[in-house]
């Protein structure tokens, strides 16, 4: 404890003398202390390197001078890039990842192979948070409503309150935490709790009930068939990267029933489009033994080797007979694993308690620590107007939210990459966090706030390291270099039950909500890398829809683009019509995260806000919803805008078990030493959108904003096609990743008056941004069109990323020049260097493209087509091996291997 | 009436006519001339900077090798500039109170770099891995002239991308008859006597060992096979692919 | 020297030239140009400095109105100087009354084409790299590319269009210089007249060189219009990857020529009341000659619907979406307008009314730009892999960037038609000592 115990001695603030305060809290806030100080100057150095390196425009002539530093950096060169392992939170889960830092400034973030919700790969979301952290609306002084203020002054406050709350034993006093899993986080609530008995706690989550018990966990490599009831454990979420590598590994027969397409059943073996009470009846019989034959023998099939999987959105009824099913198929303990929750639950209260609290209107304090429940909540509890309500209310959030808005106090808190932590993997694995830089706004995190209540030195790394003191030295710089706690799994427990709850009043219509892909639950609204990445299957940006089958809108006489509203339990909302093959009938599908009051510059009140029709009870479907069409015409930008041509044979698919003959490829062109090549796996292949963004986030992709993609404009070097295929009511779904083919015969060289598009020794389709003169007849010659060019300067157009959050690495295209997929020459030359400085020849293993190193599936393989045991050669010899429009003999260095057909 | 323009006048307009296309070809000449002189490339220019270091002393004199100071030369990117506390090791005694070296002792208290005005620094669009150079071969002179000798630091070499391409160009050609002289496996013979043949600078016994160690992979008990290793890392077109420098 | 000897027949042509008032109605017309070459300056200079995302060009459709408007200015350029060469080298009795402004306005077209080149770059300041010159970079144009063929072929095409057009003028010079009264006209027109006498031996070098000019022109003619076409033709864009393209540019080029002289040659008749050098049959010949010209582009398209018809898939589906995709008008109002006007010359009477050749004249130059557009944006529609939606559209930039070059174009025009004889004086002096 910090020397301010003898604080337990006052009975009120006016005791102290405000300089005395100062002096006590200087002492106890180290961290805010020095903050704008040492910190700053740092910063400042820090974005002078930027602007001196990342700057770097492709025409750009300004000599910045060599410098020499005060004292040399200790171990690692300057130019070399460091890594520091960490682990970023989804739905408070952990997922571990090495953060790449150039010069202090965090600048890209790879999987972590140690960490088991990564295994070297990563989502979405991972890649994104570099945005995040250089995002210029973060919160970046406390406020007191919306006046900014000193953070002397709100240390002042913070003192006050926890003197009244040394007086009155935290009575009337409630902390509510987003759902997290940190140990740290734990400790500190129990320490709180001995300090203050009256003290209360809530968890909240939008996504998921944090407080759920067991939690369960699947395992693909165990299990022949899976039988999904609306879960999308392929989509977006704390275990994507994991299952999706597993269940690429097993690849067992995967059956889905759902009312609304998803990521997993694009890929599913057989599909079922069913309105939940549907879902809900088949379970029942499926349960019962009976059902559709074909699943039932699908299940019967692969005795103790088959599981049924139910999905968060699902009613607890459907738990529970999902459930039985699986005790009944011996499904628990091979496939599924039930575990206590990992999630910090004992002693937590779930948020309507809170609510109750508030109601009852004896509340004193509130502190709502990262989370955003007055956008996030459910409508129908009123949060915002109840929480205006508490005398005293606290948020400590990385942005002025639509929550901060309703509290007194707004602390800003530091980003993730700036602070010290820790999280558990959703199998409970625990993976330390370390920041990555220094923090480039001031805040405090988490532990640290809850650290000052609980009247200790709020000091992130001594906290963590407190709480892991059962860990030797060695053992907690070993944990802190891997990013994992060995040994730290959840342990196994008896499942239980799920207790059935009371019937649901089904209706006519009904509305389901999902977790946004890329949005999530609006955490990443003011992420332009996010806005701007396409929505996997509708391929929407800037902006959701309402998911409505072709049936139900032929019935409602509304296509794509009318606008609807959607009434339930009195709120309405209006949304665009997306007409979604695939969508259950009677099932409108509305995704969360969007139409936020105040995210921000880039995301405020972009989309729908779901969350208005969304009700306490059933969170995840309103039933007996009216949808009524109503004038006017919703924006909706999707970057898939074209009909695919069919005999195109962009997508070709094989029988599973079909013997692998040799293709007739045309023979290689003659290269010496390396040849570059790219395999892409459609099998693999799920379309989360990873590779187009860790490629925006190596290669400096600009974003362009909803105007310039609504006429073609997108940068992304990597697009993802996605393919519908069969009857729109339950189509087959492909998605097929396109970056540049680097033809070997490419078409787009040729046309080039001033050879501003060249071919390497090794094969690359090299592009030279300064010697580009914009003519763009390379984009008319690509048949692939997978060039993008530069219209306006986007690096400086809003929303622009900014400087410090570029790869030094790459150069920043400049207005008026041609660009696209290079294979990340940058690397390959990065690599070749290091060989030749070592004096060898470069390994398999030096060479990794940024889309490659991120895909979950490893759909990607990328290496040396003249090694033959290279993984690309052998892929490449593979029957399934086939070039896009290779009749156009272009002859790609960038091929295909078909999508397998399971026979059925 | 009356003759507007006498006849002389007419000879000469037609000799100004005539005059016009050789004058245009003079201007070319001499605009091409002006782009390739070294004036130009600020060949043999110097910067004022900060402080007035010279080379001269610090390497025929003292005898520091270019890496002692200049650390990534070896292995990085970036040859990168000594911190003050390295120049410190040895000016914290010798010639401590010297106001010319006051800059070294003010970086330190203020914890800001001393900024040095760069001769060789190359546009932005431009990469350059020292590394890569020193690894294979190439001395430090061979770009940066002697500077073991310069009182005041100047610029060797115009570090235009001609003057680059026409050294990558020779050493491809050069690798290229490597190769084929491999391949008919005639075993390795130095050849000599290029203009632009990166030299080793003897001052440097660095480079020295990386030469040694590049040509041991060419001899070797098994020739061919470290031949093929050779070619396949030195494949000669890929110095003058764009990719190399530029990204 | 015999010019001096007063003959009436030029006095029309020189007066004008000579004239010290020129007319409310000129001044009118040279404001209006002016206007529009500000307004070229202004569409040239927004996206030099902002960047040409202020045009509807995108991708797939990374040409539009830029690439129309050099195809169509190229090809009036072409049709008129390939005309004016024609006559020069038959003694036809047009030869005098067209042949001299005919190949004016090819050099006005040219000039008005040779903008965008340069200007449709995303980096128009670096457009010399196109230049092969020793740069210190070691770097040379990329000769394979059909840009750089084309970079020649203006360049090539300004300076023979210029030569014939000056080598023609210089007795006429000579004769405005006898005749001005003023110092100063005197002065710049005997320097222009590079010291003609009219000997016997320079009439004869003159009429060498004049007929050495022309021929150079004329096979040059087919080689520019079919190196422009390259630019689509050499590409793998479906629509475009077409051996009947160039053919089709020529034609189309031939008719836009023929028709902007035909406009032309009635206005300078009416305004400039010149009926007794560009008499009936003059305009009767031309109006046959568009007739003619018409008739041929429309069997260019007759051809590409029979090749399409015989051809391949690919080709087939992309004509298709030309003819119905979502810029179909662009193909049918280009078709429409550049064959059917022209039809009405099939009678002698309309051949010969003013408001009906110059009403065709005007349809058949959209007409043409038309199709060039329907070319463009319409072909690049259908790709290999997919059928795009309509993402292009032509903005306001776009819009007033044409204006602009048209601005530019009646200008030259309007200056040339008040400094210098649009009607070959030494020719209708011949034909007029041939009558008497």
């Amino acid at each position: 404890m910090g020397g301010d115990t003898p604080g337990t001695l006052w009975r009120g603030i006016e005791e102290l003398t405000a300089d005395r305060i100062e002096a006590l809290l200087e002492a106890e806030f180290p961290v805010l202390h020095q903050m704008g100080t040492m910190d700053r100057r740092d910063l400042i150095r820090l974005m002078g390197a930027s602007l001196a390196l990342a700057g770097l425009t492709a025409c750009e002539q300004r000599k910045p001078p060599l410098l020499s530093q005060p004292s040399s950096p200790e171990g690692q060169a300057a130019d070399k890039p460091l890594y520091f392992a960490t682990s970023l939170g989804l739905d408070g889960y952990g997922r571990g990842v090495l953060v790449k830092s150039h010069d202090g400034r965090p600048i890209k973030v790879e999987g972590n192979p140690l960490h088991p919700a990564s295994l070297g790969a990563t989502d979405v979301f991972m890649q994104a948070e570099i945005l995040s952290i250089y995002d210029p609306d973060r919160s970046r002084t406390p406020r007191l409503g919306s006046e900014p203020r000193p953070w002397s002054a709100l240390r002042r406050f913070l003192a006050a309150q926890r003197m009244e709350m040394t007086a009155d034993g935290g009575e009337g006093t409630h902390i509510l935490i987003g759902a997290t899993s940190s140990p740290t986080v734990a400790g500190l609530i129990e320490r709180l709790r001995a300090r203050y008995p009256a003290m209360r706690f809530h968890s909240y989550s939008p996504i998921s009930d944090p407080l759920a018990s067991p939690e369960l966990i699947y395992r693909f490599d165990h299990v022949d068939t899976v039988l999904s009831l609306g879960a999308d454990f392929l989509g977006a979420g704390p275990a994507q990267v994991r299952y999706a590598r597993d269940w690429k590994a097993a690849r067992p027969r995967l059956i889905v029933v759902e009312s609304s397409p998803t990521l997993t059943s694009a890929r599913a073996d057989e599909r079922l489009p069913l309105a939940p009470h549907e879902i809900e009846m088949l379970a029942a019989e499926l349960a019962a033994g009976q059902g559709p034959p074909s699943i039932v023998q699908a299940l019967a099939g692969t005795p103790g080797r088959a599981m049924v999987i139910a999905g968060r959105d699902q009613p607890p009824a459907v738990h529970a007979l999902a459930y039985r099913i699986n005790e009944r198929l011996g499904a628990f303990g091979n496939g599924i694993v039930a575990v206590a929750p990992v999630r910090i639950a004992e002693g937590i209260e779930p948020l309507d308690a809170l609510v109750a609290a508030m109601a009852a209107g004896r509340m004193r304090r509130l502190a709502i620590l990262d989370c955003n429940p007055a956008y996030d909540a459910p409508a129908d509890l009123a949060f915002d107007t109840l929480a205006a309500r508490v005398p005293a209310t606290l948020h400590l959030g990385i942005s002025h939210d639509e929550t901060a808005r309703v509290c007194r106090w707004h602390a800003p808190q530091r980003h993730v990459l700036e602070s010290w932590g820790d999280l558990r993997a959703y199998d409970g694995t625990v993976g330390l966090q370390q920041p990555a830089t220094v923090p480039l706004v001031p805040g405090l995190s988490t532990i640290e706030l809850l650290a000052f209540f609980a009247g200790e030195r709020p000091d992130g790394r001594a906290l963590v390291r407190r709480q892991w003191n059962g860990l030797s030295e060695a053992d907690w710089m070993r944990a802190l270099e891997a990013g994992v706690v060995s040994g730290t799994e959840a342990e196994a427990i008896d499942p239980v039950s799920p207790s059935p709850t009371r019937p649901i009043q089904y209706g006519a219509m009904t509305l389901t909500f999902q977790p946004d892909a890329r949005l999530w639950d609006g955490r990443f609204a003011n992420n332009a890398w996010l806005q701007e990445l396409p929505s996997p299957l509708t391929k929407l940006v800037w902006g959701n829809a309402a998911l409505i089958a072709p049936a139900t809108a032929a019935s409602l006489e509304v296509e794509t683009g009318d606008i609807v509203e959607i009434a339930h339990r009195g709120a309405t909302v209006k949304a665009p019509v997306w007409v979604m093959p695939g969508q259950a009938p009677g099932v409108v599908t509305l995704s969360l995260g969007y139409g936020r009051p105040s995210a921000g510059r880039v995301g405020s009140e972009i989309g729908t806000n779901a969350f208005r029709l969304r009700a306490a009870d059933t969170p995840w479907a309103a039933h007996d919803v009216q949808v009524r069409k109503v004038p006017g015409n919703g924006r909706l930008i999707s970057t898939q805008r074209h009909q695919p041509i069919a005999d195109s044979g962009a997508i070709r698919t094989v029988e599973a078990d079909a013997p692998e003959e040799q293709p007739s490829l045309y023979p290689e062109f003659p290269s010496l030493g390396h040849a570059w090549g790219m395999v892409i796996d459609l099998d693999a292949c799920i379309g989360c959108g990873a590779c187009t963004i860790a490629c925006q986030a190596e290669n400096n992709i600009p974003v362009v904003g909803p105007d310039e993609v609504e006429r073609g404009r997108e940068m992304h070097w990597i697009r993802v096609d996605r393919y519908h295929q069969g009857p729109a009511e339950a189509p087959e779904t492909h998605f097929q990743p396109v970056p540049c083919m680097h033809c070997e015969k490419a078409p787009c060289e040729v046309v080039c008056p001033v050879g501003a598009t060249v071919h390497s020794a090794e094969g690359l389709n090299q592009m030279v941004y300064n010697r580009c003169i914009g003519t763009r007849t390379c984009s008319n010659n690509c048949p692939y069109k997978v060039r993008r060019f530069n219209w306006f300067d986007y690096q400086s157009k809003a929303p622009a990323t900014p400087a410090p959050a570029n790869n030094p690495r790459v150069t920043v295209r400049d207005r008026g020049v041609m660009e696209k997929c290079t294979y990340c020459v940058q690397r390959i030359n990065a690599a070749r260097a290091d060989a030749a400085v070592e004096g060898r020849d470069i390994r398999e293993s030096d060479v990794h493209t940024a889309c490659q190193q991120v895909c979950p599936t490893d759909a990607i393989a990328f290496g040396d087509l003249n090694d033959p045991n290279s993984k690309v050669s052998r892929l490449r010899r593979s029957g399934r091996n086939y070039a896009l429009l290779g009749n156009l003999n272009t002859r790609p260095r960038t091929t295909y291997l078909a999508r397998r057909r399971r026979r059925t | 009436m009356a003759q507007i323009f006498s006849a002389r006048t007419d000879r000469r307009l037609r000799r100004l006519l005539l005059a016009l296309p050789v004058l245009f070809i003079v201007l070319l000449a001499l605009g091409f001339y002006q782009f390739r002189s070294s004036a130009h490339w600020g060949v043999g220019g110097t910067a004022d900077q900060p402080i007035g270091f010279r080379h001269d002393i610090h390497v025929s004199e003292l005898g520091l090798d270019c890496g002692f100071c200049h650390t990534g030369a070896e292995h990085e990117a970036a040859a990168g500039m000594p911190s003050a506390s390295t120049c410190l090791v040895c000016h914290s005694q010798v010639w401590r109170g010297v106001e010319a070296l006051r800059p070294l002792f003010t970086s330190i208290e203020l914890d800001q770099p001393i900024e040095w005005k760069s001769l060789y620094r190359l546009p932005g669009h431009t990469r350059f891995h020292h590394g890569a150079h020193a690894a294979s071969g190439v001395a430090c002179a061979a770009c940066h002239g002697d500077v073991a000798t310069m009182v005041k630091t100047e610029k060797a070499e115009p570090m235009s991308m001609a003057w680059c391409l026409d050294c990558h160009r020779q050493v491809g050609e050069r690798r290229q008859r490597k190769r084929i002289e491999a391949l008919f496996s005639l075993g390795h013979t130095r050849e000599s006597g290029s203009r632009r043949r990166p030299q080793v600078n003897p001052a440097s016994p660095l480079f020295e060992a990386r030469q040694e160690q590049r040509d041991s992979r060419f001899r070797g008990s098994d020739g061919s096979k470290a031949l093929a290793a050779e070619d396949i890392a030195f494949a000669s077109p890929r110095l003058t692919d764009c990719s190399t420098c530029h990204y | 020297m015999i010019e001096h000897v007063h003959n009436p027949p030029i006095d029309h042509v020189i007066d004008p030239p000579l004239a010290e008032r020129f007319g409310r109605s000129w001044w009118a017309g040279i404001g209006l140009s002016l206007l529009g070459v500000l307004l070229l300056l202004y569409s040239l200079g927004g996206p030099a400095f902002t960047g040409i995302g202020v045009w509807g060009t995108t991708i797939p459709y990374v040409w539009g109105f830029d690439l129309a408007s050099y195809a169509w200015w190229i090809g009036i350029a072409n049709g008129a100087a390939l005309f004016a060469a024609i006559l020069v080298l038959i003694g036809n009795s047009l030869r005098t009354a067209i042949n001299r402004f005919a190949i004016g306005l090819a050099f006005g077209a040219a000039i008005c084409a040779a903008i965008f080149p340069v200007f449709h770059l995303g980096r128009p300041w670096l457009a010399y790299w196109m230049i092969p010159y020793p740069t210190a970079q070691g770097l040379w144009p990329q000769f394979r590319s059909p840009l750089t063929w084309d970079f020649w072929n203006i360049l090539i095409y300004v300076t023979v269009i210029a030569l014939l057009w000056y080598v023609g003028l210089i007795p006429d010079l000579a004769t405005l210089r006898d005749r001005a009264t003023k110092r100063r006209r005197q002065l710049l027109y005997g320097l222009f007249a590079l010291g003609w006498r009219g000997s016997a031996r320079q009439w004869a070098l003159h009429q060498r060189a004049h007929r050495i000019v022309a021929l150079t022109l004329i096979p040059l003619l087919f080689v520019a219009q079919t190196i422009v076409s390259f630019e689509t033709v050499g590409s793998l864009v479906p629509a475009w990857h077409e051996t009947r393209e160039p053919l089709h540019y020529v034609a189309s080029g031939f008719l836009s020529g023929l028709a902007m002289v035909l406009l032309i040659a009635l206005l300078l008749r009416t305004r400039l009341g010149l009926h007794h050098h560009i008499d009936e049959r003059d305009i009767d010949l031309l109006g046959r000659l568009l007739l003619a010209s018409a008739l041929i582009l429309a069997y260019l398209h007759a051809a590409g619907w029979f090749t399409a018809w015989l051809g391949e898939e690919g080709l087939r589906a992309a004509l298709w979406t030309r003819m119905t995709g979502s810029y179909w008008p662009f193909y049918w109002s280009g078709l429409v307008l550049a064959v059917l006007p022209p039809q009405l010359f099939w009678w002698r009477r309309l051949r010969g009314s003013t408001i009906a050749g110059v009403a065709a004249a005007l349809l058949v130059l959209a007409g043409i730009y038309l199709d060039h557009l329907s070319i463009i944006v319409a072909g690049l529609q259908r790709g290999h892999l997919a059928t795009s939606a309509a993402l292009y559209s032509p903005t306001l930039a776009e819009a007033s960037l044409l204006a602009g070059t048209i601005g530019l174009f009646a200008l030259m025009v309007l200056l040339s038609v008040r400094r210098l004889p649009i009607v070959s004086l030494y020719e209708t002096r011949a034909e007029g000592l041939g009558k008497s």
